[in-house]
């Protein structure tokens, strides 16, 4: 990891930060992800000046591990680079697996993704209809009627 | 009495997705209102006064009806020598000779438009009121909700909704009881109207206590998993309606209602079983007197 910035990306994302953990809407792939701790330590501090070998220095610091900080940045890395969360590649060397069994479940990167639902698929039927009439797009937000 | 039908070309240039051409030329629209519910306006018309006076109960919950005027949507039901059809913006949803499968699609588009247009934030789940809290269950059709909602208010709790968390600005939810939609065991939907439903009246809106999120499986016992914040914002984030148009309201509803609340998930089994397991932990995340040990050093309570 000797050598690499990486950098969180902001373009496009909406996040909430709750509990330490963090909530990410991705606007452009229609994906919510979720970060745990560990994960949402290590996107903070992707600033695009930290190297990822200092990365390390700062999960320990703030969880309070012994030792697996590195394998800590590297998953964490990894899958923030495959869900598209980073602006510049982390050019991760895959040694995941036998990092992973290292670690404490606690420090365990972890990202869960989920797709954002459209409207149809959100909302349930009565009865089932031979097919629908196809929906016009999505009117603005907040429009308001006009009575006359 | 409604007003007679109008002539709305204007109203696209103010709706984006008002019909350009509202014709009438051809069918007498006896019936026609704009529905107005929770910000949402949708425009309901039927040449069948009858059949709009059998259907007026399943409207949706806090549905106002204004003179026909400018709407989001517009839905027709035009019957005429036995045959239903339902139209939206004038496209052909449905035909048949069912008045009642023609008033219950109706019934189910409405909803889906109230939640697709309202300005509140719909999110697909159950909810009942329990010692002045929200158990939210989200889950899509046929994840089993209704069922696990209708368990917990024969163990009483108050009704709030079987299809809709809505969800305000501050995160609280407000009731949306619409009539509890039961399958049979064939899996044909029987309606039982909220007013016949004991504590279905949930006229406050209540701050989130518990979210549970319940895959059914036949056969599954409810050995949940607590859900941290983060992940049941997501499980929320999943079963939102207008997630992908309306992002930001998204996410900071659903953060505020998360704040307070307790998630967890699990596969459960049969429904009067887990309701049980359901109000037992809710007893212990939010019980009915103040936990000594759950205050702030000021002696506030954390929930």
């Amino acid at each position: 990891m000797e050598g690499q910035y990486p950098l969180a990306r902001t373009r496009g994302l909406l996040c909430e930060t709750v509990d330490g953990e963090i909530v990410v809407l991705d606007r452009q792939s229609q994906k919510a992800c979720r970060l745990n701790r560990p994960a949402a330590i290590v996107w903070l501090h992707c600033d695009g000046r930290t190297a990822a070998g200092d990365l390390a220095a700062i999960v320990q610091s703030e969880l309070g591990l012994a030792g697996g900080a590195e394998a800590v940045v590297e998953l964490a890395l990894e899958k923030l680079e495959a869900l598209g969360l980073l602006a510049t590649g982390a050019d991760i060397t895959r040694r995941g697996a036998a990092r992973r069994l290292a670690l404490a479940a606690a420090a365990i990167p972890l990202v869960t993704a989920i797709s954002v639902p459209t409207p149809a698929r959100a909302q349930s039927r009565a009865i089932r209809t031979p097919g629908p009439a196809p929906d016009p797009p999505a009117p603005a937000p907040s429009t308001r009627d006009t009575r006359g | 009495m409604p007003g007679p039908p109008r002539r709305a070309m204007e109203l696209s240039r103010t709706l984006p997705e008002t019909p350009a051409i509202y014709t009438a030329s051809r069918v007498e629209w006896p019936v026609a209102h704009c529905m107005d519910c929770l910000g949402a306006r949708i425009g309901v018309r039927a040449n069948d006064p009858e059949f709009w006076d059998r259907f007026v109960p399943l409207l949706p919950p806090h549905a106002r009806l204004d003179p026909w005027g400018a709407a989001h949507r517009v839905y027709s039901i035009s019957s005429r020598a036995g045959e239903h059809v339902v139209r939206r913006n004038g496209a052909v949803l449905w035909r048949g000779p069912g008045a009642e499968d023609a008033a219950r699609l109706l019934a189910s588009e409405l909803h889906a438009s109230v939640a697709r247009f309202s300005t509140d934030l719909f999110v697909h789940a159950g909810v009942v009121g329990w010692r002045g809290r929200a158990i939210v269950i989200p889950g899509s059709s046929m994840a089993g909700k209704t069922t696990l909602v209708a368990e917990l208010i024969r163990l009483g709790a108050d009704y709030y909704s079987d299809e809709y968390a809505v969800v305000g600005e501050d995160g609280s939810v407000r009731s949306y009881p619409k009539p509890l939609s039961i399958r049979s065991p064939e899996g044909h939907p029987k309606l039982v109207f909220a007013a016949a439903i004991p504590g279905a009246d949930g006229a406050e809106r209540l701050r989130v206590g518990l979210i549970v999120a319940a895959r059914h499986r036949p056969g599954a016992c409810w050995k949940p998993r607590r859900l941290s914040k983060a992940a049941s914002m997501l499980v929320l984030i999943a079963n939102t309606v207008m997630a992908r148009s309306r992002p930001e309201m998204t996410m900071a509803r659903l953060r505020r209602a998360v704040e307070h609340a307790w998630g967890v998930e699990g596969e459960r089994g049969e429904a009067a079983e887990t309701a049980r397991a359901v109000l037992e932990t809710a007893e212990t995340v939010f019980p009915a007197s103040p936990d000594p040990h759950c205050a702030d050093a000021c002696g506030n309570p954390l929930l």
